[in-house]
C-alpha cells in the first residue's frame, strides 16, 4: 500500500468513529482549526518515511516504515475540566484501539502505536492530543 | 570485455530455489538481503615432527559449504497458492511434490534437500554475464523469530558442491 492509501486507510478510521471528523488543516497546523469545529476534529499526516533494513529489489517488492502522526482536540469545559480530561484521554485509547483495528479491507499495512503527548490550548478550551504510529507498507 | 568494476550490493541479488532438474522453482522475495555461505575445503590432518608442522594432509571430505538467508515472514503454509520458502525447503503444502536434489547422483542424501541459487546482477551493470552460484544438495533448517517484521532463518547445509558461473 503506498503512502496516500496508508494515510487514507487511517483517516478512513477515525472518520468512522462517532463525533469526529477530519480538520481542513494538517497535523502540524492543525492549532488553527476553527474553535467551533475543533471538537473530535482530527488530522493525520505522514511525518517522516524511512527505509527498512532488506533487499529493495524494486522487481519484487520495497518495505518501508512510515511514521505517523495523528492529532484531534477535545473540548475542555470550564468547569468540568479534570472530567473532561479523563473523558479525553478515555477517547484517545478508543483511537488507538480503532487505528489498530483490521485493515482487512484495505491490506497490505502493518501498524503499531508508539507514543501520545496531550497538551492544552492557550485558552484551556482544547486538549489536543497527538498520537505516533510506525506502519510498515510498500510503495 | 575488462574484469567487472561495478561492486555488487543487496539489490543486485536474487536467491532462488530449485528441486530436482529445476522443474519447480521459487525466487525469493520480501527479504533482508542477508544471503551468505562458507565454501569448505577437506579436514586437514596435521602431522608434526616432534613440535614442528612438517606436513598437512588432506582429511575427511567436509560438508561444501553451510550458510544462510533471512526472508519476511508472511505465511507458514500454502497448499493453494506457491510462495512459501518454509513449504519449499521443507517439501509441504504447494511444494509438496517437489523432488529432491539429493535422491540421484553422489553423494546421495536421504533427507530432502534443494538446490540453492544465487544470483549478482551483472549485464545491468556493464557486465559481461550474471554472476550465479548455485549450492547443490542443501538440507536447510528453518529458525522463525518474532518481531517487527517477523522472520524466517533459512540456514542450510550444502554437500552437493558450489559451481559458480561468470562471464567467459
Amino acid at each position: 500500500m503506498n503512502l496516500s492509501g496508508v494515510r487514507n486507510a487511517i483517516i478512513a478510521k477515525v472518520d468512522g468513529m462517532t463525533g469526529f471528523r477530519m480538520s481542513p488543516f494538517p497535523v502540524e497546523l492543525f492549532d488553527r482549526s476553527q474553535n467551533t469545529l475543533a471538537h473530535l476534529a482530527f488530522a493525520v499526516s505522514i511525518s517522516s518515511t524511512q527505509s527498512m533494513n532488506e533487499r529493495q529489489r524494486v522487481p519484487t517488492r520495497v518495505f518501508m516504515a512510515s511514521n505517523v502522526s495523528l492529532i484531534f482536540a477535545y473540548r475542555i469545559r470550564p468547569h468540568s475540566v479534570s472530567t473532561d480530561y479523563n473523558l479525553a484521554m478515555d477517547q484517545e485509547v478508543d483511537v488507538i484501539e480503532t487505528v489498530l483495528g483490521s485493515y482487512a479491507a484495505t491490506p497490505g499495512i502493518e501498524i503499531r502505536y508508539d507514543q501520545s503527548t496531550r497538551t492544552f490550548a492557550q485558552s484551556l478550551e482544547y486538549v489536543l492530543i497527538n498520537l505516533t504510529f510506525t506502519t510498515i507498507h510498500t510503495p | 570485455m575488462a574484469y567487472s568494476v561495478v561492486p555488487k550490493m543487496r539489490r543486485d541479488g536474487t536467491i532462488k530455489l530449485l528441486d530436482n532438474a529445476g522443474s519447480n522453482t521459487l525466487t525469493i522475495s520480501f527479504e533482508s538481503g542477508d544471503f551468505n555461505f562458507t565454501p569448505s575445503k577437506d579436514a586437514e590432518v596435521i602431522i608434526r615432527d616432534r613440535n614442528a608442522i612438517s606436513n598437512v594432509r588432506r582429511g575427511d571430505q567436509e560438508a561444501s559449504a553451510t550458510g544462510s538467508f533471512t526472508v519476511f515472514m508472511r505465511e507458514f503454509t500454502d497448499s493453494a497458492q506457491a510462495g512459501s520458502v518454509l513449504d519449499f525447503v521443507n517439501k509441504t503444502g504447494q511444494y509438496a511434490s517437489n523432488v529432491s536434489t539429493g535422491s540421484t547422483g553422489t553423494p546421495r542424501i536421504e533427507e530432502y534437500c534443494i538446490d540453492i541459487e544465487y544470483t549478482a546482477e551483472g549485464t545491468d551493470n556493464g557486465d559481461d554475464a550474471d554472476h550465479k552460484a548455485t549450492l547443490s544438495k542443501c538440507i536447510c533448517n528453518v529458525v522463525f523469530t518474532e518481531g517487527d517484521p517477523s522472520t524466517l532463518a533459512i540456514n542450510f547445509t550444502c554437500y552437493g558442491g558450489v559451481v559458480y558461473v561468470g562471464p567467459t
